[in-house]
């Protein structure tokens, strides 16, 4: 009898065993593509900061849109 | 006797059994013995069992740990952190944008050993890296040995070198510390190389390595602004250098400081030693008339009565046997109290400080802070420098702003409590680190300077410092700088201190400009009103529509 319990219990640690490497596995899996998109997420943070960066809109204001502040004299009273 | 019931034993033969039988003679001590072997097998067997269970628990417990890490890994989301190495936290402004990040790069390794054509490499390598020159190259490829050539590859050198096609050439990942705005921070960042760390990633280095990201007080639009500005504004004056810095006045945070010149932290290579110093935290200065506005304070604080009395300047104030002090550049015999500090007068200044006496002064720039070190959490500060021995003479020159020596750091901080309704604060780069205010002025004193702040720029010296559709207050500064022992003529400095909207303080913007060039005809006493206030105009008419909260962006 006890030798069939102790059959049972160390079957069932290799089943367990055999499941939790490979779910294991399958995290690592999904961590390494967590951390890559993660990466490239940062990346492309970083460029966005760089691309918007208040140097960079006013180069790109400058020579496209021409935008600029406005002045107390765009401003009409009611009277005009 | 009866004959016949006599038994001969002689004529008893023994019946012959095969069978033998162990007849085991038990004395007392074989039974003890039995007793004992009896204990031993039950005890035995006892163990067995208990042994079983053990083994058999165990057993249970591996399977129980094996699913609990099973469940476990399927509910922790975030366990993937712990196993991937940590970035360098990164710095960013108090509205999140990126200042300083870490971004992976490649380094160039070249392994001599497998190179198929050394010649044509080398003439490949030299059009790819044309500042390498050719000895180093040579010197390379004379050996047989792994090498690095070059840290951090751009992506164009890359290409180039995979065109090449020699197994020779191998990559290696790398990281690099970059600072996405170049100059515009270097001051507060600092730098980071693999052999040196300077100002913020070297003063909090251990939380950013922890990977924490650094939320500093600043903003990048103002800085951007002030930068900008300042920068026009130090070469139309032909300064040696320029400081600005912007506070809330409510809790100390600094929301631009810049400090001309500066220096690009992604070349920490190419930095000159004069442009490394922080000029608003780790220089001081003579401050000269910006200094005056504490004498108005210290006089509503004591409740004195001077604010209707007229002072004499005509003749000016013997203050040595050998220096006499002069209001040229007005033009009255004598003026009141307001006058004193809207037309910036020196004399007007001793007088006035002559009626308060020194301890009174000394104790009020105590109580501001003027002799306590700031302690700004990432920057280094400098001391400022009293007078060793407070005399007469001493807070003579005081009272008009020489004779003690402070930084642009702490001259904010002490405004600060002058126009934000009497709170000390402690300056802060640092995003929501403020600390507790104190309470060390009177209200009443604070509104009093407020109101002064605001005659002084639309009626008094600075006039340039006036801004469209916003009322500010701030007073002028010029100050002669010592040089050879004497107070220089040409060399000297000039300040503006503000505060916006004059009617409840929010913020304090101060400029300095060392040394700009004078036109020597020109009042000393008007340089810093037409040098630093024109300058404060313009940066605070830019960023004051950026400062209202309403239209700040929001976090996304």
């Amino acid at each position: 009898m006890k030798i069939f319990i102790l059959s049972i219990v160390l079957i069932s640690i290799f089943v367990t065993k055999f499941i939790v490497t490979n779910q294991l596995n399958e995290i690592k899996k999904l961590q390494n593509e967590i951390s890559t998109i993660d990466k490239e997420i940062e990346k492309l943070k970083t460029d966005y900061s760089y691309l918007t960066s208040p140097k960079n809109l006013k180069n790109m204001n400058e020579t496209n849109i021409k935008f600029g502040p406005i002045e107390q004299d765009d401003i009409i009273k009611l009277g005009d | 006797m009866d004959e016949s019931k006599k038994i001969f034993y002689e004529n008893v033969i023994p019946s012959i059994n095969n069978k033998t039988v162990n007849i085991k003679f038990k004395d007392s001590n074989d039974l003890i013995l039995d007793e004992k072997k009896n204990a031993e097998i039950n005890f035995a067997k006892k163990l067995n069992n208990f042994s079983f269970l053990i083994v058999t628990s165990f057993l249970l417990f591996i399977i129980f740990s094996l699913y609990k890490i099973y469940f476990d890994s399927n509910k922790k989301k975030n366990i993937y952190k712990k196993v991937t190495p940590i970035d360098r936290g990164k710095i960013l402004d108090r509205n999140g944008e990126i200042i300083a990040t870490n971004i992976n790069t490649q380094d160039l390794y070249i392994d001599t050993r497998k190179v198929l054509d050394n010649y044509d490499l080398k003439k490949k390598l030299r059009e790819i890296f044309p500042d390498k020159n050719n000895f180093f190259f040579d010197k390379i490829f004379d050996k047989k040995h792994y090498i690095r050539i070059k840290q951090h590859l751009t992506e164009k050198e890359i290409n180039e070198l995979r065109k090449i096609g020699d197994p020779a050439i191998q990559f290696h990942k790398s990281v690099k510390r970059i600072y996405l705005h170049h100059n515009l921070f270097s001051h507060l960042t600092g730098f980071k190389s693999s052999t040196i760390t300077s100002k913020v990633e070297k003063n909090l280095n251990n939380l950013l390595e922890e990977g924490n990201d650094l939320n500093l007080s600043v903003d990048l639009r103002v800085q951007s602004i002030v930068h900008e500005e300042l920068s026009k504004s130090l070469k139309k004056y032909d300064a040696n250098s320029a400081v600005t810095i912007i506070v809330d006045v409510n809790n100390g945070e600094i929301l631009s400081l810049v400090s001309l010149p500066d220096f690009d932290p992604n070349h920490p290579s190419n930095i000159k030693a004069f442009t490394e110093n922080n000029l608003a935290t780790e220089a001081r200065y003579e401050m000269g008339s910006t200094l005056k506005i504490f004498n108005a304070a210290l006089a509503f604080e004591n409740n004195l009565d001077v604010e209707n009395k007229n002072f004499k300047i005509h003749d000016g104030y013997q203050i040595t046997s050998d220096k006499l002090i002069e209001d040229k550049h007005i033009k009255k015999d004598q003026i009141n109290f307001e006058e004193i500090f809207t037309k910036s007068s020196n004399v007007g200044s001793i007088e006035l400080i002559e009626e308060i006496g020194i301890k009174k002064q000394q104790n009020f720039l105590h109580k501001l802070g003027f002799d306590e070190k700031i302690n700004l959490h990432g920057l280094n500060i400098v001391n400022n420098k009293l007078p060793d021995n407070w005399d007469d003479l001493a807070s003579k020159f005081i009272s008009y702003g020489y004779g003690i020596s402070i930084s642009p750091i702490s001259l904010v901080s002490a405004y600060s409590s002058l126009v934000n309704g009497g709170f000390k604060i402690e300056p802060s780069i640092i995003l929501n680190s403020t600390q507790s205010k104190t309470k060390i002025l009177n209200e009443k004193t604070s509104n009093k300077v407020n109101n002064l702040l605001k005659k002084i720029v639309t009626s008094g010296t600075g006039k340039k410092a006036k801004v469209n559709g916003l009322e500010v207050g701030g007073k002028t500064g010029t100050s002669r700088k010592l040089e050879d022992g004497k107070y220089s003529e040409k060399k000297v400095i000039t300040s503006f201190i503000g505060t916006f909207p004059i009617n409840k303080p929010k913020y304090i913007a101060f400029v300095l400009f060392d040394e700009p060039s004078r036109n020597t005809e020109e009042f000393l006493e008007n340089f810093g009103g037409n040098t630093a206030a024109p300058t404060f105009s313009r940066i605070v008419g830019k960023i004051s529509p950026i400062l209202n909260k309403n239209n700040y962006l929001k976090n996304y």
